[in-house]
């Protein structure tokens, strides 16, 4: 299968400031892929290089067999987006804003309105018909904003921290949901700084540092088999050890607390 | 009351004032705002202050003048705070002082202490003190009543445009608002231009309206000034003022505070918006129906859009006694420039500044399978299309009221201006939107969120097309204005092309400068 995300020396500067540095990584079609990384690493600015947001200094891309670019809108047609600040239209009532993404990529009049009506009582946001989005709780956007991601069925979805703010019941039916696209042959490509959910959602996983520099990439199968990740010689029983040994973050003590 | 935590809230006002100068954009202008400021100051001390106090000592009529004076200054304090916004920005709202050790009178306190030591506000403030160091230097009056006196004036200047402004913004809220909102504006439009002709031929009516000016915050201001005696009477007056409209003020505000709507209803597809927006073809109509959105449901659109008509028939029609003195032609001459402004003006808020009000939502033009261009171009389509509603409906009213005699020629010349404004102000507002964009609340009516950029536009845009009429109309006189005809269609045309060429360099910007844009946007700059 084609590698769904292609990237080959990714370097993006903000002035003198270096966010992502030199970065390489193939993510395969098919899979549900965990992007993680600490505060700061840049995790939110490779999503925007990846996905036409920010202009990479330098470096390629190639999206589903592609080469991507600022201008590639048919690639763009097959990528659904959540961003981690969700990118909502807070003046439009949620069917108006997932109405108005829908007719973007592409969807008919009536196949839109059809598959807003289903996502929002998927969502169960149906009674909201007189609710702007900036009257919505944060978990509610988080739902708008992931229905606005997959109302066109992309073959590569980016979702930034999708399950922060969203019920127990919410996540359960969007994790079955990633579930479903993945065994589709479609790629998720997520960030979360919830590592228990990387464990159980997500089969490969790439970990970076500050800035932007991968440290790690491989298969977390092995924590379901085997139990444990080996990593240059050492045994790590959770995603979360494996995480902390990698980026060299601490918990710090603080004494009057 | 809790002093200390309110005197350093409104500390951290100024912090956050302050703040905004660490960009290059802010110190430009903290300068430009500082210079003006100091300016104004002098020449204002100078010549509306001490000045007025040499002219008020040498007349003889020390309390008229001050009438006069600081009446102006409260009335004029008054239109800049409610129109332009400028002294009423809520620095703090109720909602985020809870998070502190206050009560609800500290909450209140905090908020208007912060308020009422806005920038414009010290500035008024400044004028007035003027006006009473003047009166004291030529020795016709106390400084010290006159200090006191111009602190409470200040207060009810400033509690009255809080007033206003909440009233408003209520209104334009609940259910019938816009409609309540739309004539009392008409009122205010209209009746000054009725009502003073009669006035001022009705027998004993001048003595009656003088007699209940004495009742006004300026008249007891002035009284207190040049201490013209019945001291107690005047500081009650103004008391009484303060506490009658603190009263209101709690009241409208208590009114505003409840919560609105979030009952839960179904999906209701409303294609009003879509259908409108289709007009412009099947790639634009979402756009343009996303765009067109955000101009309906804004509160600060709908009032500017409702006012603006009203606005300009107040300006083009209550120079009364100019033009009789020449007959109504006149009113045609002031009419080109509001025509010229009339579009503008009605969604200049969001026009100026462009994508203030999409928040988070800028970064999603980029995620969208299209040339980002077309962001620009909807955006700035829906200005054009909202103004040029306002624009026909000035002319409709014009062809069946104005009290004009018929000419062929005004028409054309009326609608050349209107779109030549419209292109013209559309195309310097793709500018300001894209060189000095500010984020912006979508929710609230009032307050001056605008950029230094923006507001240049805005304000100077209006007074250059309703007072530049007024110079022509002065050097050439209406029947030079008429005969030259063609001339308002050329610069109309000109207009056009300065339009489609902004837009075009504008979309290459827009494209070029997105990091910026999007940090400034998501207040990261």
């Amino acid at each position: 299968m084609t590698p769904a995300i292609e990237v080959a020396n990714l370097t993006k500067k903000y002035g003198e400031t270096v966010a992502v540095e030199n970065l390489s990584l193939t993510v395969p079609g098919g899979t549900m892929f965990g992007f993680l990384g600490p505060n700061g690493s840049g995790k939110s600015t490779t999503i925007g290089c990846l996905t036409g947001l920010l202009d990479p200094t330098a470096g390629d891309i190639r999206i589903l067999g592609e080469p991507f670019h600022d201008g590639a809108v048919a690639l763009k047609r097959r990528m659904g987006v959540m961003p981690e600040s969700l990118g909502l239209f807070d003046a439009l009532y949620a069917h108006e804003f997932l109405f108005f993404q829908a007719r973007m990529f592409g969807l008919d009049e009536e196949t839109a309105r059809h598959r807003v009506n289903e996502l929002l009582d998927a969502m169960e946001l149906g009674g909201t018909g007189k609710k702007r989005l900036s009257e919505f709780s944060a978990g509610m956007r988080k739902r708008v904003a992931f229905a606005a991601a997959v109302i066109h069925g992309p073959d590569l979805l980016f979702l930034d921290e999708p399950f922060e703010s969203i019920d127990p019941a919410g996540v359960a039916s969007i994790k079955q949901w990633l579930h479903k696209i993945t065994a589709q042959g479609r790629t998720v490509f997520l960030t979360t700084h919830v590592l228990e959910t990387v464990e159980r959602t997500c089969s490969q996983v790439a970990i970076i540092t500050k800035p932007g520099k991968l440290v790690w990439q491989g298969d977390i199968g092995a924590l379901d088999r085997d139990g444990t990740i080996s990593h240059d010689g050492t045994e790590f029983r959770t995603l979360e050890q494996l995480f902390l040994h990698l980026t060299g973050e601490r918990y710090a003590e603080l004494d009057w607390l | 009351m809790n002093a200390p935590l309110i005197l350093r809230l409104v500390g951290l006002r100024y912090k956050l004032l302050w703040a905004q100068t660490r960009t290059r954009n802010g110190r430009i202008v903290l300068f430009l705002v500082g210079y003006l400021f100091a300016v104004l100051i002098l020449i204002l001390m100078t010549a509306g202050g001490i000045g007025a106090a040499m002219l008020a000592v040498r007349s003889g009529q020390a309390e008229t003048v001050a009438q006069a004076v600081l009446g102006g200054l409260f009335v004029n304090a008054l239109i800049a705070s409610v129109v332009t916004g400028f002294g009423i920005n809520t620095a703090f709202t109720d909602a985020a002082l809870r998070r502190y050790a206050l009560t609800a009178w500290d909450r209140l306190a905090a908020r208007h202490l912060t308020g009422i030591l806005e920038p414009v506000w010290i500035f008024v403030l400044g004028l007035d003190l003027g006006l009473a160091t003047g009166m004291y230097v030529f020795g016709a009056g106390s400084f010290w009543l006159g200090a006191v006196a111009v602190v409470l004036l200040l207060i009810t200047d400033y509690l009255l445009a809080r007033v206003l402004a909440t009233l408003i913004e209520w209104l334009s809220h609940v259910k019938g608002g816009t409609a309540i909102l739309f004539l009392m504006l008409l009122s205010v439009g209209f009746l000054p231009s009725v009502l003073i002709p009669r006035l001022v031929a009705a027998h004993g009516a001048k003595e009656s309206v003088l007699a209940a000016l004495h009742y006004t915050p300026p008249f007891a201001a002035a009284a207190l000034m040049v201490n013209a005696g019945r001291l107690l009477h005047h500081f009650g007056l103004l008391a009484v003022w303060i506490a009658a409209l603190l009263v209101a003020l709690a009241a409208i505000e208590k009114q505003a505070a409840r919560p609105r709507s979030a009952a839960a209803a179904a999906v209701a597809w409303d294609n009003r918006y879509d259908r409108i927006a289709s007009i412009f073809g099947p790639a634009m109509a979402p756009l343009i129906g996303r765009s067109l959105r955000y101009y309906v449901r804004s509160n600060k659109v709908r009032f500017n859009y409702i006012a603006a008509i009203p606005l300009l028939a107040f300006l083009t029609f209550n120079r009364s006694a100019n033009a009789a003195e020449s007959g109504p032609l006149h009113y045609f001459v002031r009419a080109l420039g509001a025509f010229a402004v009339a579009g503008f003006l009605g969604t200049a808020v969001m026009s100026t500044n462009q994508f203030g009000f999409d928040a988070s939502g800028f970064r999603r033009y980029f995620l969208l399978p299209i040339a980002p261009g077309a962001i620009l171009r909807a955006s700035s389509f829906t200005a054009l299309f909202v103004g040029s509603t306002l624009v026909a409906a000035a002319l409709v009213l014009w062809v069946l009221f104005a009290p004009v005699p018929y000419d062929p020629r005004m028409t054309p010349m009326l609608l050349a201006s209107g779109v030549g404004g419209l292109c013209l102000f559309n195309a310097l507002s793709i500018w300001t939107s894209l060189l000095a964009p500010r984020p912006t609340s979508f929710e609230t009516t009032f307050g001056n969120q605008l950029s230094l950029a923006a507001n240049v536009l805005l304000i100077g845009g209006v007074l250059a097309g309703v007072f530049g009429v007024v110079v022509l109309d002065k050097m050439a006189g209406p029947a030079a204005v008429l005969s030259y005809w063609w001339a308002a269609i050329l610069a109309a045309a000109l207009a056009i092309v300065f339009y489609l060429y902004s837009l075009r360099r504008g979309e290459a910007i827009f494209v070029s400068q997105r990091e910026r844009l999007l940090n400034t946007l998501e207040g990261r700059n």
